[in-house]
């Protein structure tokens, strides 16, 4: 009896499940199959799903455009950019949170990152972009890295993760002689495990869709990046659809499989990490 | 001998706290401070972007003061995020307890097709919105004119426009929030929800008196990020309805954008965007301290 | 879990191992960059061997008229073409990005910097004989918006004319006006109804969400955006004609077209919505023309004159312009490239492709077939009836002060937020207030 409604609840849920998950993810079904269509039958109506024949003419004619070279600029910028924001964030993160009590000043230097969040950063791309020039920079691919890969969310994650860890765990590896640096490389840093995967699906997904500080730094059609290729489809006079949906079905490709590759570790028993607040 | 280990130790922390922080703040600073700075600065010019930058005093900061769209678009601003926190929110925690309840098979690819809208770019979540939502050759309006029903104006009526708008913003950051809340979820020990089912006590019961109150940090987390996110809308409203009709979906950046850069009025805009800075400042820090920092729970 | 938490730790240390190792390559990177960059010899003797770098906003195609030109001179001089595929909106961005840095393109084909960043470019009478140009051509698309200057060559010259859907005309029984026995406006919004009715399109009338569309009913009835007496100029768009005619455009938005389009809560084109026969008659551009010939295959389509106005018809011309930077690293293996595509025989060869009105006297299309010369005949017309109110606002340069706002408050006035007396008059105001002429309304 008790198993019979068990497994009637399991199918329930699930069932529940799939169809929001359909609800959401339909869309994305939609633009795919509407990126096959022949030109002509984008807009036609009745609207059908699926394309009268499967045409990959667009996606040819993008990847001809020089598509690749761009995702590759893209995958060096997201790549690069993660791995540093993930150090600093972790390290930064951590600091904030460890010695939050010994320290009376941490908490301003905390609220002075908060800054961060709270200005649309739109409003301050030109002032960045004069930085970045004056630097040097214009033209190199480590002016769209350098000013965005400081972020507030991974910083703020990492915080509030290592705050739910007892500050003993510290003070006893101290007492065993551990150098700060080793408690946080040696036994912290494998501890945000589960912050690290999250900042760097986030990270990897940011730095992949920059787009206004690539736009005006680079100038080579070769160091472009992959969104600045999906804009130029937009025309002033006309909009080209097929390329637009060819280009962006494609443009997503990869940060869907690194979402597939880490999504598991998510999940993977946070809880058994033996440490909680 | 013990005193002195003592002292060190204390030094050691600070010259250790500084060298852990000081990548993430010399990035910051070069990048993000200055910047500000910089900024400011512009916004008691004339500066164009280009040739031309003299000071004119607090001119730009009048000529916004006395805007009535300054006000009207910041008033929309606050209506919208209002309106769409409680669904920033709510729908991302009950996606999470979905696609952590034990019952649901398959759940990588449930929790995967429901994340992947947030992985695109605002451009393209623009575009693929549109293809469902345009009121010409829209999907949901097709859908609509198949069962008999009378199609819908989406881009023509403010109020389904902004719903529109509502549903992307939602539709592209309802898997983040959800990926914050499976993280507080899983870190809610078994033996908790053990004890509660020892208790007899029901599901529904358990969530709301055991989930809810102990994923309070983490609706702390979503419920900041999601009103500073919602302020700052922008890109996603330049790809659907470009702040229309009129102006019914033209909120506070795209003011500072339609005013000011697009306009090349860099100091106008530079202006507008220290008022608005310091507006959310302060919703921020009155939110932070409401909920006390993101809670040290 | 252990297990897991090794293979974290050892993602870290391949992490920071590769970190250390990409930012090494990056200051390298970045020391070659800047190592770069040759100074070209000044010399009237054709230069080649040479690449030469444009700014464009498409990605040229082989049936593409300046990349068909571009490859063609590139193989006769010797020289290459490197291409910098920029969004027009984006160039805006971008153009003053790279002037900053001394980084501009040899050429650029534009709609727009060369009118707005005059002291940029180089005159191209200093290189190129400008009596050759179709003079409305020249100067509505050549010429800079806050002086007499010329500053760009216009390429892509076009026109704002009438396409229609004829199968619609056919079932709704409607003939087609005639250049000497246009349609008024009026008429055109009554036959627009009628279109919807009987001729079995969702939309009688379209036109593109532009001032350059909307501007032509106000020029036809004689209204203008500034006026000129002697050396003054006065806002005058806010004049009751100019109301009246935004006051009727409004009704016709309730009426008989796609009203979501200039209300402005959507991204769509009624291009589009033509292309699918849903609109029976729409106003856009010359240069669709080409675009229509190819992706319209549900019905035929053809051009016809333009309606009359309260004073006369009316039509916009507009386009791109070729434009050499004057700090670009080789302006002249551009200027070079220029003086060999603006001769009879090349312009010739670039307007087979572009299937545009010419911008040189001597030189016109010839489509090749009946219906498109019919419709190319049309077309060419049009550019007849430019006004002179039209010109004179273009040369009072206006649009460097406001150009969006003015489109706002048309959208705003169609979306029935203001009426169309506040929505010219706010415009006016803030015109006035930004040029410093006065208001004559």
């Amino acid at each position: 009896m008790k198993t019979g409604k068990h497994i009637g609840s399991t199918i329930a849920i699930t069932v529940l499940g799939f169809f929001i998950a359909f609800v959401i993810f339909f869309p994305i079904i939609w633009l795919t199959f509407s990126s096959f269509k022949p030109r002509a039958e984008l807009f036609a109506y009745p609207l059908h799903l699926l394309p009268s024949k499967f045409n990959f003419d667009y996606y040819a004619s993008v990847v001809n455009d020089g598509l690749f070279i761009y995702m590759k600029n893209s995958l060096f910028l997201a790549v690069v950019g993660t791995l540093i924001t993930v150090l600093i964030s972790a390290s930064c993160g951590y600091a904030l949170a460890i010695y939050r009590k010994e320290i009376p000043y941490v908490n301003k230097v905390f609220a002075v990152f908060l800054l961060g969040t709270l200005i649309p950063g739109e409003i301050l791309t030109i002032a960045q972009f004069t930085v970045v020039t004056d630097m040097g920079l214009y033209n190199n691919i480590w002016g769209c890295i350098l000013p965005v890969v400081t972020t507030t969310t991974g910083i703020f994650m990492y915080r509030q993760h290592y705050m739910s860890i007892p500050l003993a765990l510290a003070e006893s590896a101290r007492i065993d002689g551990a150098s700060e640096f080793m408690i946080f490389r040696k036994i912290m840093l494998p501890l945000g495990y589960s912050v690290t995967v999250t900042l760097t699906i986030f990270s990897f997904m940011w730095r992949w869709n920059d787009y206004i500080l690539p736009l005006m730094l680079l100038s080579d059609q070769s160091k472009f990046t992959i969104q600045i290729a999906i804009k130029s489809y937009i025309g002033t006079m006309a909009v080209d659809w097929s390329s637009i949906l060819a280009a962006s079905v494609l443009s997503i490709v990869p940060v869907i499989i690194l979402y597939m590759i880490l999504q598991k570790y998510i999940t993977g028993g946070l809880a058994a990490t033996g440490v909680k607040g | 001998m013990k005193k002195r280990r003592k002292a060190n130790t204390a030094f050691r922390h600070t010259g250790a706290f500084w060298l852990f922080v000081l990548p993430s703040l010399g990035l910051f600073a070069l990048f993000f401070l200055l910047p500000l700075v910089l900024s400011i600065w512009f916004s008691f010019t004339d500066f164009d972007g280009w040739k031309k930058m003299n000071f004119i005093g607090l001119q730009n900061y009048a000529k916004i003061l006395t805007d009535s769209s300054f006000y009207l678009s910041l008033g929309r601003t606050f209506i919208y995020t209002i309106v769409n926190l409680p669904f920033k929110v709510a729908i991302p925690l009950l996606l999470a307890a979905l696609v952590t309840s034990k019952k649901l098979k398959g759940n990588t690819a449930v929790r995967t097709m429901i994340y992947i809208p947030v992985l695109f770019s605002s451009l393209v979540a623009g575009i693929t919105i549109n293809w469902m939502f345009s009121q010409e050759y829209g999907l949901v309006n097709f859908l609509l004119e198949k069962m008999g029903m009378t199609p819908l104006e989406w881009s023509l009526n403010p109020t389904l426009a902004t719903v529109v708008i509502s549903i992307a913003s939602n539709w592209v950051s309802a898997g983040y929030y959800m990926l914050l809340y499976v993280g507080g979820i899983n870190n809610i020990s078994k033996e908790l929800y053990e004890a509660a089912s020892i208790d007899g006590s029901g599901k529904a019961h358990t969530f709301f008196h055991i989930t809810v109150p102990l994923l309070l940090p983490t609706t702390f987390i979503v419920l900041l990020l999601s009103t500073v996110n919602l302020l700052k809308e922008y890109a996603l409203i330049q790809g659907i309805t470009l702040g229309g009709p009129g102006t019914s979906t033209t909120y506070i950046v795209q003011y500072i954008f339609s005013q000011g850069f697009d306009q090349y009025k860099y100091g106008y805009a530079s202006a507008a965007g220290v008022l608005v800075s310091i507006v959310f400042i302060i919703i921020a820090a009155i939110q932070f301290k409401m909920t006390k920092g993101g809670g040290e729970v | 879990m252990a297990r897991l938490k090794r293979i974290a730790a050892g993602a870290f240390a391949a992490v920071m191992a590769a970190g250390l190792t990409a930012c090494g390559s990056g200051s390298t990177g970045a020391a070659a960059t800047d190592a770069s960059g040759n100074v070209t010899p000044t010399t009237s003797k054709a230069i080649t061997g040479k690449e030469l770098s444009v700014m464009v906003s498409e990605m040229p195609s082989d049936t593409d008229a300046l990349g068909n030109a571009l490859s063609t001179w590139a193989s006769e001089s010797g020289n290459t073409i490197k291409y910098i595929v920029v969004s027009n909106d984006d160039m805006l961005t971008k153009f003053p990005a790279m002037a900053k840095n001394k980084d501009l393109p040899d050429l650029i084909s534009t709609t727009g910097l060369h009118q707005l960043y005059p002291e940029e470019f180089v005159k191209p009478e200093t290189f190129i004989d400008l009596s050759q140009f179709n003079d409305a051509a020249l100067r509505s698309v050549g010429k800079a918006y806050a002086s007499d200057e010329i500053t760009g060559l216009p390429d892509q010259y076009t026109v704002t004319c009438m396409y229609y859907n004829a199968d619609a005309f056919e079932a709704a029984g409607l003939s087609v006006p005639t250049a000497d026995d246009p349609w008024t406006w009026d008429e055109l919004y009554e036959n627009a109804k009628t279109l919807q009715e009987k001729g079995g399109v969702k939309y009688g009338f379209a036109a593109d969400v532009s001032r350059a569309r909307y501007d032509i009913l106000m020029y036809a009835n004689g209204g203008s955006i500034t006026e000129k007496n002697g050396d003054t100029i006065k806002v005058a768009v806010n004049s009751p004609q100019n109301v009246e005619t935004l006051e009727k455009f409004v009704q016709a938005n309730n009426e008989v077209m796609p009203k979501a389009i200039w209300a402005g809560g959507t991204t769509d084109n009624p291009v589009e919505y033509f292309k699918n026969g849903d609109v029976g008659i729409l106003l856009s551009g010359s240069w669709n023309y080409n675009t229509f010939t190819t992706d319209i295959t549900k019905f035929n389509f053809s051009v016809m004159t333009s309606p009359k106005g309260k004073v006369s018809q009316a039509a916009i011309v507009g386009g791109g312009a070729l434009a050499v930077p004057k700090n670009g690293k080789q302006p002249q293996l551009a200027e070079q490239f220029l003086q060999w595509l603006y001769t009879k025989d090349h312009y010739s060869a670039f307007l087979q492709l572009d299937k545009g009105p010419s911008v040189m006297k001597n030189v016109s299309y010839d489509p090749g077939n009946e219906k498109a010369t019919a419709d190319y005949a049309v077309i060419q017309n049009e550019v007849n009836y430019v006004t002179d109110a039209f010109l004179a606002d273009e040369a009072a340069g206006w649009r460097q002060y406001k150009d969006n706002e003015y489109r706002d408050a048309l959208k705003q006035a169609v979306a029935g937020e203001v009426t169309a007396q506040q929505a010219l008059d706010g415009f006016a105001s803030e015109l006035a207030e930004s040029s410093k002429w006065a208001k004559a309304y």
